[in-house]
């Protein structure tokens, strides 16, 4: 009995999925053919979501979380390691699904990956196999786009790498790989962009670049973007809204409105608020490292 | 041939240049010295035997007779051991059911399996296509099943967001991700069904390099079998250099540098 209901639910699954890849698809075409602007950005909320890696829920990773992120939104998650940043992505990506709770995008319920919504990774995940211009175009490609090699230089010229098209990504930087990386998740218009800690692993100059970059290109396409990151710097440059995160379990422990005030990098350097800001949330965060770190049993876990 | 390719060619190439007459050198030198061309005839001898054996065109069909027998056995063997790794890695129950067989039939050595060959097949190239193909069956397979359970779960969710339906995940990511290991275990086979269609033909064939070497080594002629173990030395290396070579356009991109 078990199993058919699994079944059941599992080819219904499979057909959500099917059925949002086709939505996708269609959108990707009005794209193409201008009946629609690029990437409407889209509402996400939570409600409710608790997610346990145990077999008996126990010890949750995330508990509790309720939150909305409106339309066109750069909402970015702080927090120490292991306060289920990552955890918190991959649930709203629908790689995982909540223990407990829902998330929807634009009310529609996230039960798998879908074109809507797309992620780039710390690590670069670009297909190694292929050239970049092929990598940017498989989103594309696989949505039924009539032009799937031009919408790829498109956002390839948006990421000024049209020249490196032909390149193998082994070849490129990390800085320019995380280009590509942005350009092909962009290229499928998603609704929400989320972004696990983009710059993670590029040095400094690289990185500040890079957050310029985002900036420019948010300017000209703007999904809502739910970005992960250890930076609070980052995070106050970026950020319309950051949600610092406490840890043991994940959840939200405070809200703070950044409004874009900070894009200025130059300037908001000598910005008291901006000093004021950045050092309640190391502060905010700090408290939450201590907790983890100080927990009775933790050499024991 | 890339920069590197071509660099590290001329590199290489005077070294052998060097140690090919080297070589030659301490054959010549030992074969004086034993002087017994039964026991270890010298390179002279074996250069008039190489010639005589293709003037007569009995070592071009023995050629033609082994390399028909290798690719037979190693073409069996890639058709059944790169789709069943691939189906065992992709679905574990699949893997559960024949996993153990493998475990347990992997360690018997080719060679081992002679006897039942010939019993099955009889005399000829069956037995011979049945060994290549054992030889060649289980790295194949082993290095396929590696490239299977491979495939990085963030290439699989990347491509999930990009909307990649079943079809294009199976060919641009699973496949994609299991070819460097494929390709690895292919040439991995194709050596090791060269090495067992000699070990075959010694036994259980009327033809070919190895029936050749066993023929000769009953008539004590030593020159034919230096040339015999000549040829398969070359053909193997030559081989091992066409795949070299194949890799570069089945894989381009292991050899693109930052």
């Amino acid at each position: 009995m078990r199993a058919a209901v699994m079944t059941l639910l599992r080819g219904r699954k499979a057909r959500l999925t099917a059925d949002r890849r086709f939505e996708a698809g269609q959108r990707l075409r009005d794209i193409a053919a201008g009946r629609l602007s690029a990437c409407r950005a889209a509402k996400v909320s939570l409600h409710d979501v608790s997610v346990s890696f145990a077999p008996d829920r126990s010890a949750a990773v995330v508990s509790g979380l309720e939150l909305t992120i409106l339309p066109g939104e750069f909402v970015t998650f702080l927090g120490p390691s292991g306060c289920g940043k990552t955890t918190l992505l991959n649930v709203i990506g629908g790689m995982i699904l909540p223990t407990t709770g829902k998330v929807r995008i634009n009310d529609a319920l996230v039960t798998a990956p879908t074109p809507m919504c797309n992620i780039v990774f710390q690590q670069h995940s670009l297909f190694e196999w292929m050239r970049v211009a092929d990598n940017v175009a498989f989103g594309p490609r696989a949505l039924g786009h009539p032009d799937p090699r031009g919408e790829a230089m498109r956002f390839l010229h948006l990421v000024g790498l049209e020249e490196h098209a032909d390149a193998y990504p082994v070849t490129l930087s990390g800085g320019m790989r995380q280009r590509v990386a942005i350009a092909r998740a962009l290229a499928t218009s998603p609704s929400v962009l989320l972004m696990d800690e983009p710059f993670g692993a590029l040095d400094a100059q690289t990185r500040s670049i890079m957050q310029e970059e985002l900036l420019k290109l948010r300017r000209s396409i703007a999904p809502t973007v739910i970005f992960v990151t250890h930076d609070v710097d980052e995070a106050l440059l970026l950020s319309d809204r950051i949600f610092v995160m406490r840890a043991m379990p994940g959840g939200l422990k405070e809200e703070i409105a950044a409004d874009g005030m900070f894009r200025h990098k130059e300037k908001v350097l000598r910005n008291g608020k901006y000093r004021a800001l950045r050092q309640h949330i190391l502060t905010q965060i700090r408290e939450e490292t201590l907790k983890v770190f100080n927990r009775p049993n933790r050499m024991q876990r | 041939m890339n920069r590197s390719g071509i660099s590290r060619f001329f590199t290489s190439f005077p070294w052998f240049l060097l140690s090919l007459p080297a070589l030659l050198l301490v054959w010549r030198l030992a074969a004086d010295r034993v002087d017994n061309p039964v026991l270890l005839p010298s390179p002279n001898l074996v250069a008039e035997s190489a010639l005589e054996l293709f003037g007569d065109g009995s070592l071009v069909a023995d050629i033609k007779a082994s390399l028909q027998r290798v690719f037979t056995g190693f073409f069996i063997a890639s058709t059944l051991a790169v789709p069943l790794a691939l189906l065992m890695a992709y679905f574990l129950p699949l893997r559960q059911l024949f996993l153990p067989l493998v475990t347990i039939l992997r360690p018997i050595p080719p060679i081992a399996w002679i006897p039942l060959a010939i019993l099955w097949f009889g005399l000829g190239d069956k037995p011979s296509y049945f060994i290549t193909a054992l030889a060649a069956f289980f790295p194949i397979f082993l290095n396929a099943f590696a490239g299977g359970i491979d495939v990085q779960p963030r290439h699989v969710h990347a491509a999930r967001f990009l909307g990649a339906g079943r079809w294009l995940m199976v060919r641009h990511i699973y496949l994609m991700s299991a070819l460097p290991h494929v390709w690895t275990g292919l040439r991995i086979g194709l050596g090791q069904s060269w090495m067992a269609v000699v070990t075959a033909e010694l036994i259980a064939a009327q033809s070919g390099l190895g029936y050749m070497i066993q023929a000769n080594r009953i008539n004590l002629e030593t020159q034919h079998v230096l040339t015999g173990m000549i040829v398969i030395g070359m053909l193997g290396a030559l081989m091992t250099t066409a795949l070299g070579w194949c890799e570069r356009f089945v894989l381009p991109w292991k050899f693109q540098r930052q």
